[in-house]
C-alpha cells in the first residue's frame, strides 16, 4: 500500500474529519506533499512519513512532537 | 521463485537418476497409490528442510538425522558392494528475479558388511548462483538468505501442502486463532501497530509535560494532585491489566496451539480408547467362556453320579426287576397260605412254583406236569425233575425272608430311574452348551483379532501411540481454554471501565488546566491524543477489510471451485470469535449456518481459503512469487470437482505442481498398472488453456515385472503425457 493510500485511509475517519473539519474533497485532493494549514492533515502526513522511515519508535514519537511543537508556534 | 526441474538419484523410491522439467502453470503429476507421489513431494521437502513427512504426523517432519539410511533407495543400497559408499541427491534448479539457482542436497553412506553400514549423521546442502554459463556456489550465509527470499518461513505452509491432514493443520476451522494469525503474519497489519506505537509514544510525551505543568501550577493545586494521583494509580492499573491480558493472550494462544495439535487426532484418539475398550470387554468374554469351558469336563463328569446320567436307558432293568419282584412275592405269598393251610396234593402245580409233592409225582409217573411231557426215569428231563428234590426242603426253609430288602431296593432303583428319565435331554443340552461354548470361544478369538487389526490400523494412520495422553491433552486444553477466554472478558471490562475513569480525571484535568496552562500545551495534547485514537480505530478497521478481503477471494475460489458440481456449497463467512479471533463457516442464502458438511466441502473451502491468503493480498503478489506445491490435496473430490479445483489452481497461481492419483484408469494391456485417462485429461487441457494457462502432465509409472513385495526392487519410472 502506498502512503498516498495510506493517507487517504486516516483521512476517510469521520471522528477526525469532523473535529478537524475536514471535506471529502479536501481528503481527496490531498497528497503526501505540498503546504497545509490542517494541523491533523499535517500530523498524519507526518505519522506515516515516519513510520516509512523505519527509525525507531521513539524517534518516530521525538520527530512528531517536534514537527507539532513547530506548527503550533 | 519458478520451479524449472528437479533431479533426484537414489532417493527414497526414486532409484537411479530421475528429472521432471517443470513449466509455468499447471504440472500434474499423476501417480496411483505407492507409485511415489507423496516421494516427489518429499523430496522438494527435503531440500528446503532437510525432512520429510513423518509417515505418523503429517504435520511433523522426520529430518535427516533420524532417517539416515532409510532415505536411500533400497535397490541402490542392495547393489552397493562392501567397502562402497552410495548416495541419495535432490536438486532443484529454479529461477527468481531473472537469476538461476541450484540447490543440492546430498546424503551418503558406507557399506560396512553384508548387514552394517556407516551413515552420516547429516545431509550435505549447496546452493549454488548461475553466473553467465556455470553454477558458482554461494556462501552458507548467502544459502541460507537466499532460501528465506525464495520461499519465506510464514508463507511456505500456504503454498506447500500434503494430503487432506496438511490442508487441514493449516486452516482449522476449530482454531479461532487460526486465521487471525495468518493475517497478522502475512498482511502489512504491522504497519498499523507501529503507527499506533508512534502515536502513543507521542501523546504519553505531552501528557507527561502537561501533568507537569498542572502539577507545578499554583491555582487548583488540591484538586489537580488529587486528579494527578488518581491519574497514575488508574494508569499504573491498566498497564498491570494489559501485562496481565498480553499474557492470558499468550496463554490462550498456546492451549489453542496444544489443542490443535492433537484436535486432528482427536477422533483418532477416541476411536482407539473406544476400540481398546472393546477390546478389553472381548478379552473378558474370552476369559469367562474359556473358564466355562475349562470346568465344562469336571461338571459333566460330576454330573454323571450327581444327576444319574449313568443310569440313563436303564428303566427297562428297574421294570423287570419289578416284573420279577411282583411274580416273587405273588409266590413267596401263596407258599406261605399253602403252608398256612397244610399240604394237599395237587394235579397242576401253581403258577410258577414247584411243590416237593408235585416233583415226587412228576418223578413217580415219569411225565412232567409243568412241560407235559413225557420224563422217562434216567432221562434228561427226569434227571432235571429229580434235581429239585434235595433242594427244596432246604431252599424253601433256609431262604431268609428278603421281601422287605426287595421293596427298598425296588422303591430306591425306581426313583433313581425317574430321576434318570431326563438324562438323555440333560446330556444333550450339556453337549449343546458344550458346542456353544467352543463355537463362541472362536468367534471371539475372532472379534478379537480383528479389533487388533483395526486398532493397529488405527495407530498407524494416525500415528497415535497413547490416545488416552491426546484425550486428556484435549480435555485440559479445552478446559484452559475456556478459562482464559472468561479471563480475557474480565481483564476486558476491567480495562474498559479503568479506561473510562482514566479519561474522566484526564477531561478533570484539562478543565483545571484550561485557566492557566500555556493553551498551546493544552492543544498538543488535545491533537496526540486524537492521533493516537485515530491509529487505534484505523487498525482495527483495516485488520477488519483484510478479514472482509480474504473471505471475499476465499468465496470467490469456493465457487469456481464447487459450482461446476451442480451441489449446494453455500458461502464462506469468517465469523469473529472473542479475542479477535475468526473462523470460517459455511452460510446458505437465507442466512442459516450450516452444519454437518460432508468432508469434500470442508476440504473445498479450506482450500479455497488457502488460495485467499495467498491472492487476497495482491500487494505481496505471493501467488506470482511462489509456486504452489500440493500432495493430494483432493482426493475426496468427485470428477468435476477435481476439474474445477485444478482449474482454479491454473487461474490462481504462476506455477503450481500439483500430485494427484486421479485421471488415471486400469491399463487393459499390461495387468496391475495404470494409464492416463486421456480422454479426461483431454478435457481438463481444454478448460486450462482457454484460460489462458498452460497444463503439463507427468504419470509416475512402475516398471513392468516388479515384485509387490520386495522393496529392493522399487523404482519409478516417469513419463511423460502429450494430450492432443
Amino acid at each position: 500500500m502506498s502512503q498516498k493510500e495510506t493517507l487517504r485511509i486516516f483521512l476517510e475517519d469521520p471522528i477526525v474529519r469532523e473535529k478537524y473539519d475536514i471535506s471529502e474533497e479536501m481528503a481527496n485532493r490531498i497528497e503526501m506533499t505540498g503546504e497545509l494549514d490542517n494541523i491533523m492533515v499535517i500530523m498524519i502526513r507526518e505519522l506515516i512519513s515516519k513510520q516509512s522511515d523505519m527509525n525507531s519508535s521513539n524517534i518516530a514519537a521525538t520527530q512528531l512532537i517536534s514537527a507539532l511543537n513547530n506548527r503550533l508556534k | 521463485m519458478k520451479i524449472e526441474s528437479i533431479y533426484l538419484k537414489h532417493f527414497l523410491c526414486y532409484y537411479g537418476e530421475n528429472r521432471i522439467e517443470f513449466n509455468d502453470g499447471l504440472n500434474l503429476i499423476l501417480g496411483a497409490n505407492g507409485y511415489g507421489k507423496s516421494k516427489l513431494y518429499d523430496a522438494f521437502q527435503w531440500v528446503f528442510k532437510d525432512g520429510i513427512t513423518s509417515d505418523r504426523d503429517s504435520q511433523g517432519l522426520k529430518f535427516t538425522s533420524q532417517l539416515k539410511k532409510a532415505l536411500i533407495s533400497d535397490k541402490a543400497l542392495i547393489e552397493t558392494p562392501v567397502g562402497s559408499p552410495v548416495q541419495c541427491e535432490v536438486h532443484l534448479q529454479l529461477s527468481h528475479k531473472e537469476e538461476q539457482y541450484l540447490l543440492k542436497r546430498k546424503y551418503s553412506v558406507n557399506r560396512i558388511d553384508e548387514d552394517n553400514w556407516l551413515e552420516a549423521m547429516q545431509s550435505s546442502f549447496e546452493v549454488l548462483k548461475k553466473d553467465v554459463l556455470h553454477f558458482k556456489p554461494l556462501t552458507e550465509s548467502q544459502g541460507t538468505e537466499l532460501l528465506e527470499k525464495l520461499l519465506p518461513t510464514e508463507v511456505m505452509p500456504y503454498v506447500w501442502f500434503q494430503g487432506e491432514r496438511g490442508v487441514s493443520s493449516i486452516i482449522d476451522t476449530n482454531s479461532k486463532e487460526a486465521l487471525k494469525r495468518v493475517i497478522e503474519r502475512l498482511s502489512d497489519i504491522n504497519k498499523w501497530e507501529e503507527f499506533i506505537e508512534i502515536a502513543y509514544k507521542g501523546y504519553n510525551t505531552v501528557k507527561k509535560e502537561f501533568d507537569q505543568a498542572i502539577k507545578t501550577s499554583g491555582n487548583n493545586k488540591k484538586e489537580s494532585e488529587e486528579a494527578l494521583l488518581e491519574q497514575s494509580k488508574i494508569i499504573e492499573r491498566i498497564a498491570r491489566l494489559k501485562i496481565e491480558l498480553d499474557t492470558t493472550q499468550t496463554n490462550l494462544e498456546l492451549a489453542h496451539e496444544r489443542s490443535n495439535n492433537v484436535l486432528g487426532k482427536h477422533k483418532s484418539a477416541e476411536r482407539i480408547r473406544d476400540l481398546r475398550a472393546d477390546l478389553k470387554g472381548l478379552e473378558a468374554n474370552l476369559k469367562e467362556t474359556t473358564a466355562e469351558l475349562d470346568s465344562f469336563h469336571l461338571q459333566f463328569t460330576k454330573s454323571l453320579f450327581s444327576k444319574n446320567w449313568l443310569l440313563m436307558d436303564t428303566k427297562y432293568l428297574v421294570d423287570l426287576f419289578e416284573e420279577k419282584y411282583i411274580k416273587y412275592t405273588d409266590y413267596v405269598g401263596l407258599r406261605k397260605a399253602q403252608l398256612a393251610l397244610g399240604s394237599n396234593e395237587q394235579t397242576r402245580l401253581p403258577r410258577g412254583v414247584p411243590e416237593k409233592m408235585h416233583v415226587q409225582s412228576m418223578l413217580d409217573r415219569e411225565h412232567c406236569l409243568v412241560c407235559d411231557r413225557p420224563a422217562p426215569k434216567d432221562s434228561p428231563a427226569y434227571n432235571s425233575i429229580k434235581s429239585l428234590l434235595p433242594n427244596l426242603n432246604s431252599t424253601i426253609n433256609m431262604v431268609p425272608d428278603i421281601t422287605s430288602d426287595l421293596r427298598r431296593l425296588w422303591g430306591s432303583t425306581n426313583a433313581l430311574a425317574e430321576s434318570s428319565l431326563n438324562a438323555e435331554e440333560q446330556i444333550r443340552d450339556a453337549i449343546e452348551r458344550k458346542e456353544y461354548l467352543i463355537t463362541t470361544q472362536k468367534e471371539i478369538k475372532r472379534d478379537i483379532d480383528r479389533k487388533i487389526n483395526e486398532i493397529n490400523t488405527e495407530v498407524q494412520n494416525s500415528g497415535i501411540e497413547h490416545a488416552e495422553d491426546i484425550i486428556n491433552t484435549v480435555h485440559g486444553a479445552t478446559q484452559d481454554i475456556e478459562i482464559y477466554s472468561e479471563t480475557i472478558g474480565r481483564l476486558t471490562r476491567d480495562i474498559e471501565a479503568s479506561e473510562k475513569s482514566l479519561k474522566h480525571f484526564e477531561n478533570v484535568l484539562k478543565k483545571l488546566g484550561k485557566t492557566d496552562i500555556d493553551p498551546r500545551l493544552s492543544k498538543k495534547l488535545e491533537i496526540m491524543q486524537d492521533l493516537h485514537e485515530l491509529t487505534i480505530r484505523l487498525k482495527d478497521t483495516q485488520y477488519l477489510s483484510l478479514v472482509a478481503q480474504l473471505e471475499t477471494k476465499a468465496n470467490e475460489h469456493y465457487a469456481r471451485i464447487n459450482r461446476p458440481t451442480g451441489a449446494f456449497y453455500g458461502s464462506i463467512r469468517f465469523q469473529k470469535t472473542t479475542g479477535g479471533g475468526f473462523i470460517p463457516e459455511i452460510y446458505d442464502d437465507a442466512g442459516n449456518r450450516v452444519d454437518n458438511l460432508n468432508t469434500s466441502q470442508v476440504s473445498s473451502m479450506k482450500l479455497a481459503i488457502i488460495m485467499a491468503i495467498v491472492t487476497a493480498n495482491h500487494n505481496r503478489g505471493y501467488a506470482d512469487k511462489y509456486p504452489l506445491i500440493s500432495d493430494a490435496p483432493i482426493s475426496d473430490f468427485d470428477e468435476k470437482k477435481s476439474k474445477s479445483f485444478l482449474i482454479e489452481a491454473a487461474n490462481t497461481f504462476g506455477q503450481s505442481i500439483i500430485m494427484v492419483m486421479d485421471y488415471l484408469k486400469n491399463d487393459p494391456i499390461r495387468n496391475d498398472r495404470y494409464t492416463p485417462d486421456m480422454a479426461r485429461l483431454a478435457d481438463l487441457a481444454n478448460a486450462i488453456n482457454s484460460a489462458r494457462s498452460n497444463l503439463t502432465i507427468r504419470q509416475l509409472d512402475l516398471p513392468d515385472g516388479l515384485s509387490a513385495t520386495d522393496r529392493r526392487e522399487l523404482a519409478i519410472d516417469i513419463r511423460k503425457v502429450n494430450v492432443i
